[in-house]
């Protein structure tokens, strides 16, 4: 093996908490450097947080819109050209990754694009995105891959090949019926926008109650809000199997407590949950362990298995508060500098 | 969770406290009860808040309705500065805003066991 460049701190995947860190260390003057596969900024600028909160603002307006006559206003026929919507969000998104851009340059901490792999202990093999291959070492690594969206095992739901949340918010035209698998929060955030744009839309949930984390009174409530919106949703429904393919026609076959029946759309969204993305990136030749669910082991201080080493996202954040994920890699990423021993000046 | 109306949560809900064996007084107010919420017309959903049995900290909120995130943010203040829930309860909070209903949801927080017991 060559030489591998040495960092002080080696960031890998560019999310919330592993940006925060890296810009903190560089600040403090430690040699930092991220690597980043594909999203600048990770999932929440480009293809969760930020983009659905503004897809769901236009969702929003053309509510207000087709309600105009509530509020005393007169409008024409209300069309929705999802291609402007997402033009609008692109326009966000495209804002924020040059800010992250220039954070990188203002810290001093090296942003380099392509996809890495533990080769050692504290080693990393990146294949650039531009071509050729560079070897990394830091003395304090951090692992910050996040996750993606799980494809629960139906037959013909990957033949079918079913949007995601990432595909979802980049549609340029109208489902004429949205299938949405899961009705976890993902799930309905997008529900109801699509549903606001104007599309026919279905929840499919296995369990009993919407969000089967929350209070039965709060998924309650929100079930009621959302089939007020004439949202169908069928609670205890299994998706036996799936045919046809997501953005032309595709048809469920759905057990429901009442018996089997078949749905048809026109696309299938999938929002039954996350995967980690620590699969075939050499966790192993580091020493990183998994948990059983596929997820680093971490110890209070969100250390690995690997000695004296660091780890970012997934881990428990400091506190319980959720209106969104991005809650736990952000407060993760105000931690570790301060455990790490990284001060900034001033 | 940002629905039309969101869902705001932070710290404990009934379900986690029972699991977790704590003791919580318990209260729910409709937003129908929050004036601005009657003021724009929109009234769906409540606010829930989880006070501990044994001294009066605030241990869990919950709000679907206008702004949840925001009025969250103010209960989550008051947790991490592990306010009672009665000063928060007596503050005067802006009219008409949203968070205003916190004083009216906290008024509904039941007496603990101990002092109704002495009423």
């Amino acid at each position: 093996m060559s030489q591998p460049e040495q960092f002080e701190v080696l960031v890998l995947g560019s999310g919330t908490a592993g940006k925060l860190i890296a810009w903190h260390m560089a600040g403090a003057g430690r040699r930092t450097a991220v690597v980043e596969r594909k999203w600048v900024g990770g999932s929440c600028p480009n293809i969760a947080c930020m983009p659905s909160k503004n897809e769901i603002w236009s969702a929003k307006a053309a509510h207000f819109v087709r309600h105009a006559a509530e509020f005393g206003m007169t409008t024409g026929p209300v069309v929705i050209d999802m291609a402007v919507v997402r033009e609008r969000k692109r326009k966000m998104v495209e804002a924020q990754v040059a800010a992250h851009l220039c954070n990188y340059k203002e810290s001093g901490a090296e942003l380099i694009m392509g996809a890495a792999r533990f080769v050692a202990p504290k080693t990393l093999e990146v294949t650039l995105n531009d071509g050729g291959t560079r070897l990394l070492s830091g003395d304090k690594v951090f692992i910050n891959v996040g996750t993606h969206a799980a494809i629960p095992d139906v037959p013909g739901l990957t033949a079918a090949k079913p949007l995601t949340h990432i595909e979802a918010l980049e549609l340029d035209d109208l489902p004429r019926h949205l299938i949405v698998l899961g009705g976890g929060y993902v799930g309905l955030e997008l529900a109801q926008a699509y549903r606001r744009f104007g599309s026919r839309v279905t929840i499919i949930e296995h369990g009993s109650q919407l969000m089967s984390r929350e209070d039965r009174d709060v998924a309650e409530e929100i079930q009621q809000i959302l089939s007020e919106e004439r949202i169908d949703i069928l609670l205890n429904t299994e998706v036996l199997r799936v045919s046809g393919r997501s953005g032309e026609e595709a048809s469920l076959v759905v057990r429901t407590p009442s018996g089997e029946r078949t749905l048809d759309g026109s696309h299938i969204l999938v929002a039954t949950g996350r995967m980690p993305n620590t699969a075939g990136i050499g966790l192993e030749e580091a020493g990183v362990e998994l948990n059983e669910r596929g997820y680093v082991r971490v110890n209070e201080r969100l250390e690995t298995s690997a000695p004296r080493s660091g780890r970012s996202a997934n881990a428990p954040a400091a506190r319980n508060s959720r209106i969104s994920p991005r809650t736990t890699s952000a407060s993760s990423g105000t931690i570790l500098p301060a455990e790490s021993g990284a001060r900034t000046t001033g | 969770m940002f629905t039309e109306p969101p869902l705001a949560h932070v710290g404990l809900s009934e379900r986690d406290a029972e699991r977790q064996n704590v003791k919580a007084r318990v209260a729910k107010l409709p937003m129908s009860g929050v004036l601005r919420a009657q003021a724009i017309m929109e009234m769906q959903g409540f606010m829930k808040v989880l006070v501990d049995e044994a001294d009066d900290s605030i241990l869990g909120f919950t709000m679907i309705g206008p702004e949840a995130g925001e009025v969250m943010a103010v209960m989550e203040t008051a947790m991490l500065a592990d306010l009672p829930h009665t000063r928060l309860r007596d503050a005067v909070l802006t009219h008409p805003t949203m968070a205003e209903g916190l004083g009216p949801l906290l008024a509904q927080v039941p007496a603990r066991a101990a002092e109704q017991a002495a009423a």
